[in-house]
């Protein structure tokens, strides 16, 4: 409950200073607000599919089905927050480019994490009965983990983006103004505060749905 | 010596199977596990080979005093049971060079007291049930396991068949366990104890 | 460790030759596709990257019937058969040997087929190789224990195509880019490409070596 709370006013925090406190970027304009969401959810995409994978690993050490209810909760809140990755991206991608979809390698980046959820949730689907079910989720979530580095952070680096590296970040370092840090850093921290509050609740549900199969069986 | 030590093994699908099984077995012994349909022998069988894991208690493989990780029993372990199939498209022949490597004159020998030597060149695909039933067993007991483990051995064999299926059980008894899951009263009175499965208890 | 591997590759090739389920499958597949596609384009496809994606998703789509090699074990019921003689490595090198083989025949077939159907100059004939048969390991590589959890899962039909795009789709994208290369008049630049996918590859080979044993076991 004070985690939720805690959360909820980080995120009226990082709202304000979002839409009203910090100074529009230079060049980008008012658009470059979305930033502070777009950034975010795609972090949270991201850490939410590797603690997907590390959890994966901890069930094929252990055997403990525990590790498979954050699997599974990780997946689906990385899922949805891949999702918004991709509709704030083509929202901001529209204005600036012109056009929602423009194959820019960090758009087809999430895109592909997007794939990678897609199949999981399709091999889910099938071994939900199979008593090897969690094994064959958790293998494949390791090697989905394994080869995302390549998708995520070698792809976007090996073809020229339409990122705005090149107009905020042209020494290729972290050189956004301190307001802008400021702001960009509670918005993660209030996104990541939700991603925990979020698991929490899908680890409750997916552990009340295999008690209620254990108990009809 | 191979020592088996089972306990307090628990396992449950749609339904509980059986629960708090205890067994402890060596060379030389035989155990027949009985009991109805669906009382879940050909899964206990399948424990003690290591090939399904319990859902609760332990199992333990000993070699001499020393034991031996449960991911090497296979190793030990020869396994007739329907779920297990020799390759089909193979030739019997072709199946021993798959397994073993090469065929020894104990092969050819075994093969000729089966029946099936004459087959050896045909492939599987045209034997009959009692002949594939025959290629099972001298597959498992050409690897000279410590462990035998049957489920129902004697299906599908005639009499002829079942005579020489004892008799080779009986020549291997001094070096191997021999743990048959079975409803047949003889395969059953073979061995030297028995564990009835029974409303998912052993009995 | 060799002898065991030779004994299941020898086990595997014998059986795929006789039973032919995955050579006809293969054959008949690439063969109408590539044979559909010069037929609806006429021949009149210009474009080398046009091309190059093409000959790629053939090669893939053909490649996605080499499952197989697991269903075969699963539906069987020869999987446990194999366990008893030998381990779940030697099992996974040997149908990742034998997966690789036939991906490189596949490669090399539809790539041939390709060239000829469509009538295309391949201005690196060398690189265009290369690029066939490390591509093709790759795909095979990254795609063997995808086909061993479908086969476990029992899930014929799309599954296996639907887990391993993600997966392979860095190859394909490095496949194609540097393939247009190859049917281009542009000078082959791509040898880094050629090491991204043996480098690629390697790293799942290992990962997949490492899980094998914890999925191909309790049948």
């Amino acid at each position: 409950m004070i985690l939720i709370i805690v959360d909820a006013l980080v995120m009226l925090v990082s709202l304000y200073l979002i839409f009203i406190w910090v100074p529009p970027a230079a060049i980008l304009g008012e658009t470059s607000r979305i930033v502070y969401l777009h950034v975010p959810l795609a972090w949270v995409a991201t850490l939410a599919f590797v603690v997907a994978g590390l959890a994966a690993i901890q069930y094929i050490r252990k055997n403990t089905i525990i590790c498979m209810f954050y699997a599974r909760s990780s997946v689906h809140i990385g899922f949805f927050f891949s999702i918004l990755t991709v509709i704030t991206g083509s929202l901001w991608a529209k204005v600036m480019w012109g056009s929602y979809w423009n194959w820019d390698p960090r758009e087809t980046s999430i895109t592909l994490l997007l794939l990678v959820y897609i199949a999981y949730f399709s091999l889910h689907q099938i071994v939900r009965t199979n008593p090897k079910g969690a094994m064959l989720e958790s293998v494949y979530l390791v090697i989905a983990l394994v080869a995302s580095p390549f998708l995520i952070f070698v792809a976007p680096r090996l073809y020229s983006s339409l990122h705005p590296e090149p107009v905020i970040n042209t020494q290729g370092a972290i050189l956004l103004d301190t307001e802008m840090r400021i702001v960009l850093l509670i918005s993660v921290a209030a996104f990541t505060l939700l991603y925990i509050i979020l698991m929490k609740i899908l680890f409750k549900i997916h552990k009340l749905d295999y008690l209620i199969n254990e108990d009809e069986s | 010596m191979f020592t088996i030590k089972a306990n307090n093994i628990s396992k449950r699908y749609a339904y509980r199977l059986f629960s708090n099984i205890s067994l402890t077995v060596s060379t030389g012994e035989s155990v027949a596990i009985v009991g109805l349909n669906g009382s879940g022998k050909s899964t206990l069988l399948k424990i003690i080979g290591n090939i399904v894991y319990p859902d609760s208690g332990s199992i333990e493989y000993y070699e001499n005093h020393g034991i031996i990780p449960a991911t090497a029993v296979m190793r030990y372990a020869g396994i007739v049971a329907p779920y297990i199939q020799c390759y089909n498209h193979l030739t019997l022949i072709e199946n021993i060079n798959f397994a073993f490597g090469h065929v020894t004159d104990d092969a050819i020998e075994l093969l000729q007291c089966l029946d099936i030597y004459k087959h050896k060149d045909k492939v599987l695909l045209t034997y009959s049930t009692g002949m594939i039933q025959r290629t099972k067993i001298a597959m498992a007991l050409l690897k000279k396991p410590k462990l035998l483990l049957l489920d129902e051995p004697g299906s599908n064999l005639d009499d002829s068949g079942r005579k020489i299926l004892f008799e080779l059980l009986a020549q291997i008894q001094p070096y191997t366990i021999i743990i048959i899951a079975t409803n047949d009263s003889r395969e059953a009175n073979f061995c030297h104890r028995s564990i009835v499965l029974d409303k998912g208890f052993s009995v | 460790m060799i002898k065991a591997l030779v004994c299941n590759i020898i086990k595997d090739f014998r059986i795929e030759f006789r039973s032919k389920v995955v050579i006809s499958l293969i054959l008949s597949f690439s063969v109408m596709v590539t044979i559909s596609i010069g037929f609806a384009s006429g021949g009149m496809i210009g474009s080398s990257m046009v091309h190059a994606i093409l000959l790629w998703v053939i090669i893939f789509f053909s490649g996605m019937n080499t499952a197989h090699i697991f269903y075969r074990e699963i539906e069987e019921n020869t999987a446990l058969f194999n366990l008893m003689y030998y381990s779940p490595e030697h099992i996974f090198l040997s149908k990742l040997f034998v997966h690789c083989i036939i991906m490189m025949a596949v490669a090399v077939i539809v790539g041939l087929l390709y060239l000829f159907v469509m009538d295309v100059s391949v201005y690196n004939p060398l690189s265009f190789v290369i690029l066939l048969l490390a591509g093709s390991i790759a795909l095979a590589v990254c795609t063997t224990i995808i086909a061993a959890i479908t086969a476990i899962a029992q899930a014929r039909g799309g599954l296996f195509t639907i887990l391993s795009f993600p997966i392979t789709l860095p190859i394909i994208t490095v496949a194609i880019k540097s393939t247009t290369q190859c049917f281009s008049k542009e000078i082959f630049s791509s040898f880094s490409a050629i090491l991204f996918l043996l480098a690629f590859s390697t790293l799942l080979g290992v990962v997949s070596y490492i899980l094998f044993p914890y999925i191909w076991r309790e049948f």
